[in-house]
């Protein structure tokens, strides 16, 4: 190759060959874009405004603990049942689009590792979405709560219970992108996802009756545990934790051991 | 390790769900060369590409590309390779400049002028300077292909890989194309699949054939025009040309005589096996009678595409 002075010849090699760039890319696509902007702005109206419309309509006084409690079980009830789906539509074209396009084939003819393709949607996005979906939520849930001259929730209480949101979240991130690398239209993977989302109840249920423990492997049950800890109320059990943790680390595993297979 | 060859394969195949798209290829690709890579819609052209660059795996063989491994060190080839898709894809949301950037990063770190210097070199080269600020989504299908071009280039690699590069210009972008081709000779190998034959002829030194998966013919071009059914002349007629016909295809030093009749003149394209003695008889025997003109004479030049279509129909004759 020719010589370039101060240029330097990039010498990532492995699974992190392409990876700073990528990373880069995925970033510019939520920065350039003002993605981060659109996001934080739709999410902050669905949650914190249907938030703030249930604090509106409240007969209660707003200054009662019972309040506070009832209003951080809201905030959950609605980060819960809403930002799923925000995660699941902003991770279900990250990888079936790039396929469908011709972009991926495009970026891997460059010396880009598949791991990093996936690892850079994987990381990128869980940032964005912990960002713009968690933790600015719970910023303007404080301001709400000031705003309506409530006692504040203790922030390390409330950064502790987004956090466990945000690993609520990154099951279904793992979940839609592990779909990605198997399907080559959007149907499927967000398809997917939604059902198992709707019918969480439906199939706890089912186990209790028939496959007593199922429940413990169902993403909700980290939402009530990220609502204890925030109220520092008992939690009923930290076993959802593990089997979360060990289905995200299994997604992501058969997402890159899935995409190392993809022919284009 | 082949010190001069670029591309080597062997025994290189592909199946799909039991169909062959390429069957046994073996291919020798030299340093520095422009290699025309033909064969009709589904030959396994774009297969072949896409195996060099760790696209797709192959069913059965393998090959290097500047001794790396294609299975095993595809990140290595592809840090040496420029590719240029047959319908080049790019992120919708970037503009030209920002796309060479992105590319450029992936070989090159260091000072962002430098890189910004190396961006605007690349976009000036394919004239696409003046839009490179402007969003991909808005241009027309030359300047995408000119940018595809560009992209495939901007790190100064040290192989080439253009799958239909002209395929969507228009004459002037064809000319630019070829021109460019030309030019990184100097520094790489041109390996590019096309189906334009005159383009081939015009700046390739090697070509292969492929067909149905399977290499039909591989040679220079000198090689492929020259080899093909011996030498044959070409005499045009102007009036009656039945009786000097007789006169030539009586000789045993003619092997065939080919009539193609035109509005008012008429062609003989004469298949000899001793040139000598063609030289020192045909204009004679064509020219004694006086009944007919002899308008044109000499050893006809066979295109390329005349030798195409022979090796591609004799192919899949011979099926």
């Amino acid at each position: 190759m020719a010589s370039d002075g101060e240029l330097q010849v990039v010498r990532e090699s492995g699974w992190l060959s392409g990876l700073p760039n990528m990373l880069r890319k995925e970033n510019g696509k939520w920065w350039n874009t003002r993605q981060w902007l659109v996001q934080s702005v739709i999410w902050i109206l669905l949650v914190n405004g249907l938030h703030g419309m249930v604090l509106q309509l409240s007969n209660q006084g707003p200054a009662s603990m019972e309040f506070l409690f009832e209003s951080v079980t809201i905030f959950y009830a609605l980060l819960g049942g809403m930002t799923p789906f925000g995660a699941m539509i902003l991770t279900q074209g990250a990888i079936v689009e790039e396929k469908k396009s011709g972009t991926a084939e495009w970026v891997l003819s460059a010396p880009l590792s598949r791991e990093a393709f996936v690892l850079s949607k994987l990381v990128i996005n869980s940032l964005w979405i912990f960002g713009t979906l968690v933790l600015l939520q719970g910023a303007v849930y404080e301001l709400v709560l000031m705003a309506y001259g409530m006692e504040i929730v203790p922030v390390l209480d409330l950064v502790k219970g987004l956090a466990l949101h945000g690993f609520h979240l990154l099951f279904w991130i793992t979940l839609s992108l592990m779909l990605g690398t198997f399907f080559k239209a959007r149907g499927a993977v967000i398809g997917i996802p939604v059902l198992l989302l709707a019918f969480q109840d439906l199939i706890a249920d089912f186990g209790r009756r028939y496959l007593p423990g199922i429940e413990f492997w169902l993403p909700k049950r980290i939402e009530e545990i990220a609502t204890q800890v925030t109220l520092r109320g008992p939690i009923s059990s930290t076993v959802p934790l593990f089997t979360i943790g060990l289905q995200i680390a299994v997604f992501t595993v058969i997402a890159f051991w899935r995409f190392k297979r993809e022919e284009f | 390790m082949h010190s001069n060859l670029a591309i080597r394969t062997e025994g290189l195949s592909k199946t799909y769900n039991g169909t062959t798209a390429l069957k046994s290829l073996d291919l020798k690709v030299h340093e520095h060369s422009i290699f025309g890579f033909l064969g009709p819609n589904g030959a396994g052209k774009t297969t072949t590409i896409k195996l060099l660059l760790g696209l797709i795996k192959p069913t059965a063989g393998g090959g290097t590309v500047f001794g790396h491994d294609i299975t095993g060190d595809s990140v290595e080839i592809r840090r040496k390779v420029g590719y240029l898709a047959q319908v080049p894809s790019y992120y919708m949301h970037m503009t030209a400049r920002e796309t060479l950037r992105f590319k450029t990063r992936f070989y090159y770190s260091g000072p962002r002028n430098r890189i910004e210097e190396r961006v605007q070199e690349t976009l000036e080269m394919v004239e696409l300077a003046d839009k490179a600020d402007r969003p991909i989504k808005g241009f027309s299908g030359g300047e995408r292909q000119r940018l595809g071009i560009a992209q495939a280039q901007v790190h100064h690699p040290d192989l080439l890989i253009l799958d239909e590069p002209a395929a969507n210009l228009d004459p002037m972008g064809r000319r630019d194309v070829l021109k460019i081709m030309e030019r990184l000779r100097k520094h790489a190998t041109v390996f590019y699949s096309t189906h334009i034959l005159d383009d081939v002829q015009r700046v390739s030194d090697t070509v292969a054939i492929l067909n149905h998966g399977e290499l039909v013919a591989q040679a220079s071009i000198e090689e492929l025009l020259t080899g093909s059914g011996g030498t044959v002349y070409s005499i045009t007629f102007k009036g009656s040309h039945e009786e000097a016909q007789s006169r030539i295809s009586a000789h045993e030093w003619v092997s065939g005589v080919t009539v193609v009749p035109g509005d008012l003149r008429t062609t003989l394209h004469v298949a000899v096996t001793d040139e000598d003695a063609a030289e020192d008889e045909l204009m004679r025997l064509a020219v004694c009678d006086g009944k007919a003109t002899v308008t044109e004479f000499g050893r006809k030049r066979y295109e390329l595409e005349d030798v195409f279509v022979e090796i591609v129909e004799g192919s899949n004759n011979g099926e």
